[in-house]
């Protein structure tokens, strides 16, 4: 089998060709032997492509010469034996040599026999020598092994190449496979997106050669190149040696490629999975080629190793767009999703992380790589839980996941979702995904709902004593006006005047309790907080102590204030005022008979609060016994005391609805202290 | 202590209330009825106890057999009372008949007397003629 270049046909000394020259040139054109005419004065008139290939002589340099200057290779052998025998007209094909030709390709030595030509008369008029390659076994072998390597070589170029690079991997292949084939163009078509049409993607052209792939584009191939189009659908591979010899009804083909100067042409098909994607193909433009069937061969493997290649580059384009959608979705999201790993280290690494997630939390874009980034990041109460976690899920668990986490400002989040495992990339064991919603809203949302079901718990705690205590108190005198009206004597037999002192007495009582409630409701109103202001604490204490100034004489008591760290509270005035006359009533009336009163006032600052301290020495309280009872309504806890029991729940309703408290510490016989809280304070 | 001497069933009724005008509407509607020979009353829980207390100790015909119980009083309120008058109760050899009088028509008071088994019943204020007639024919007839 040789390699073949088909160069410009000679055109020279056609007055001696024989006739039947126009069905002869063809056949001349198309074998894979050398052929070289000479007249009877041995000048050399014609010669094939084969003869040029074989030889790596151009025609133009042994046209219109003697045999004997033109190749002078031959010459020694022509001039010896050629003449005679040819001019005597002796067939003389068993006379055969092998020589070798300096300048030729290959450096095995060509056959040549000679066979005379004869005229119609009976003349010898010429000769022909016929050049080939000796087809021994070691040949063949050396033939296949190189057809072998191209297709070896086109494989390696590919299976190494990255995907970015595997459009210069088919242009490559393209080249070799033009190389090896003395092909003027190589090239392949994909099929359009949809289907309906295929593109010239990659083309190679030899030397001189018009390259045609910008005109080749969305070729409607199914519906216009029909012959072309059913062979390549059944994935058959074509072989045109001569365009112009196509059948009738492959017209469109015929036209489309003698367009293209196209004189012989191999295709085959490229297919995904068992269906049709392109072809690759090879043209010969400047004469027809005269490939050999172990072409197709190599095309065919060339194709599958492309159809490879350009799945493997469709689908990692595809993996990586959807890559990117998928990060583009993803990031379009608050969430924290994140694929975590163990390393060859075995430290912990999260890859990525959505941008919008990093960019709520104040942090630059980019990968949060290091597990000492991953566990600054995570609060230190919560860190050992998420870990144990993590680790659960990669042992193949789906886990719930929750943590606080720092922004970029050491403000606190809180995150909430789950962990599972990640199988691939070989990480079994060693990788999660997970999605973790911001939920800091909802639990600070939570925290609130909490609050304010605790005041509501307490509102209604404090609305069910108040209807039980109206139940008992209002009531009571409602009852006893019941049972008086039924005591007084309608028919006025008896003495009524009894019973009408008692009516009116009932009258002042339950007008009284009225009073007493409508404060307590005044006091509960929540809009109390719009009468703060900033008040001095002593000032109001030095108006309420006038208020006991006889009582204070009479009794002997005796003060100590220190109002140094609470010289300014806000709140509203006639609130602390009434407190104030509260603390002191209560201690003057619970004095210890056999002491004088002392009554101390200090002050401090808490954390979150100014508190005010009221301490007496009086006779004190049973804490213990009374639990729960002090702050409460028409609670009186002495023997013989005047009181309605109202002050101090007052005390602790006025100190409420601001927010603050009351708290009480007591040694019965000995002392009694309450504390003011005062929150919301400037400090 | 005021009495009142009538002839009635009931020998002897004590009302345990802070509360001085339902008490003398009780006393006023125990002796418009003929209730009881003798109708008291103590202002204070503890007061109740010691009379009772005495009475047990030294004059066992002035153990009450009914007692008229309010609930809300300063200082010791009736379940405080209802503990120790459990004490007393195995000693004063009679089938006392305590009700709780109360202006509270709150259910978990009603509720809560039920839980002792040395209240009879609950009778919400005031204490009419007619309760004292059901009370005579109920429990002294």
């Amino acid at each position: 089998m040789g390699m073949m270049k088909y160069v410009q046909q000679a055109t020279t000394g056609k007055e001696n060709i024989p006739d039947s020259s126009l069905l002869i040139d063809p056949i001349l054109e198309n074998v894979e032997e050398g052929i070289l005419y000479f007249d009877d004065l041995l000048v050399i008139r014609k010669c094939n492509r084969s003869f040029s290939d074989l030889t790596d002589i151009r025609s133009e340099d042994v046209l219109d010469r003697h045999i004997k200057e033109a190749i002078p290779e031959v010459s020694q052998w022509i001039e010896g034996r050629l003449p005679e025998s040819v001019l005597q007209g002796e067939a003389f094909s068993g006379l055969s040599m092998e020589m070798s030709f300096s300048h030729a390709r290959s450096h095995v030595g060509l056959q040549v026999s000679a066979v005379p030509v004869i005229s119609h008369a009976g003349f010898v008029v010429g000769g022909i020598l016929l050049f080939r390659e000796p087809l021994s076994s070691e040949r063949r072998w050396a033939v296949k092994i190189r057809q072998e390597e191209v297709v070896r070589q086109i494989s390696s170029d590919f299976i190494n190449c990255p995907t970015e690079h595997i459009d210069e991997g088919v242009q490559s292949a393209l080249e070799k496979l033009g190389r090896i084939y003395h092909a003027d163009r190589t090239y392949v078509f994909v099929l359009d997106p949809g289907g309906q049409s295929a593109s010239n993607t990659h083309e190679w052209c030899a030397e001189g050669v018009v390259p045609q792939k910008e005109y080749l584009q969305n070729m409607y191939l199914f519906s216009e190149y029909n012959w072309m189009a059913e062979r390549l659908l059944r994935l058959e591979s074509i072989h045109v040696p001569s365009v112009s010899h196509l059948p009738p009804e492959a017209e469109a083909v015929r036209e489309l490629l003698l367009s293209q100067d196209i004189q012989s042409m191999m295709v085959t098909p490229l297919s995904v999975e068992g269906t049709f994607a392109g072809f690759l193909g090879m043209d010969s433009v400047k004469a027809m080629a005269h490939w050999p069937e172990k072409a197709l061969e190599v095309l065919k493997s060339a194709g599958e190793i492309i159809s490879f290649a350009l799945r493997r580059k469709t689908a990692e384009t595809d993996l990586s767009e959807i890559n990117q959608r998928y990060r583009d979705i993803v990031d379009m999201t608050s969430d924290l999703i994140f694929h975590l790993y163990r390393n060859a280290e075995g430290l912990l690494e999260v890859d990525w992380v959505p941008g919008r997630w990093t960019q709520n939390h104040g942090y630059e874009p980019g990968p949060l790589v290091s597990e000492n980034t991953f566990k600054r990041l995570i609060h230190p109460d919560d860190l050992e839980l998420a870990l144990r976690r993590i680790q659960l899920a990669m042992q193949g668990e789906e886990v719930k996941l929750a943590f606080r986490m720092y922004t970029s400002s050491r403000e606190e989040r809180w995150m909430e979702g789950s962990v599972r495992p990640s199988f691939g990339l070989g990480r079994a064991n060693h990788a999660v995904v997970g999605a973790l919603s911001d939920v800091t809203e909802r639990k600070l949302a939570e925290q609130a709902l909490t609050d304010l079901t605790e005041a509501l718990m307490v509102s209604h705690e404090e609305l069910h004593q108040f209807a039980e205590i109206t139940s008992h108190n209002l009531r009571n005198s409602v009852a006893n006006l019941l049972g008086l009206k039924d005591l007084y004597d309608k028919q006025g037999s008896s003495d009524n005047s009894q019973v009408i002192e008692k009516i009116f007495t009932s009258i002042r009582q339950l007008d009284l309790k009225l009073n007493d409630l409508a404060e307590v409701v005044e006091v509960k109103n929540r809009r109390s907080r719009l009468l703060a202001r900033k008040i001095s604490p002593e000032a109001i204490f030095r108006q309420a102590m006038k208020e006991f100034d006889a009582d204070i004489r009479d009794t002997d008591a005796v003060f100590y204030t220190d109002f140094s760290e609470i010289a300014e509270v806000s709140f509203p005035e006639s609130y602390f005022h009434a407190i104030m006359v509260s603390l002191i009533s209560n201690s003057l009336k619970f004095r210890a008979p056999q002491r004088r009163p002392e009554i101390r006032v200090g002050s401090f600052k808490e954390k979150n609060a100014h508190v005010l301290t009221f301490a007496d020495n009086g006779i004190g309280m049973d804490l213990v016994r009374h639990k729960g009872r002090i702050f409460t309504m028409y609670q009186q806890l002495h023997e013989g005391y005047e009181g309605k029991g109202l002050d101090l729940y007052l005390t602790r309703c006025r100190m409420e609805a601001m927010g603050g408290k009351i708290e009480v510490k007591s040694t019965p016989g000995k002392e009694t202290i309450f504390y003011l809280y005062f929150v919301g304070q400037d400090y | 202590m005021h009495k009142t001497d009538r002839m009635a069933k009931v020998n002897r009724a004590l009302i345990i209330d802070d509360d001085e005008i339902n008490n003398f509407i009780c006393i006023k509607n125990m002796k418009d009825t003929d209730f009881a020979m003798h109708a008291s009353y103590c202002l204070r829980g503890r007061e109740g106890l010691d009379e009772l207390r005495d009475a047990v100790e030294n004059r066992p015909d002035d153990i009450p057999d009914v007692i008229f119980l309010d609930i809300n009083m300063p200082l010791m309120n009736a379940w405080e009372f209802l503990e120790e008058y459990k004490q007393l109760l195995p000693r004063m050899g009679k089938d006392v008949k305590l009700f709780i009088l109360s202006s509270s028509v709150y259910r978990k008071d009603i509720e809560k007397s039920q839980l002792y088994d040395t209240v009879t019943d609950y009778i919400t204020k005031p204490l009419s003629k007619e309760n004292l007639k059901t009370i005579q024919e109920k429990y002294f007839n």
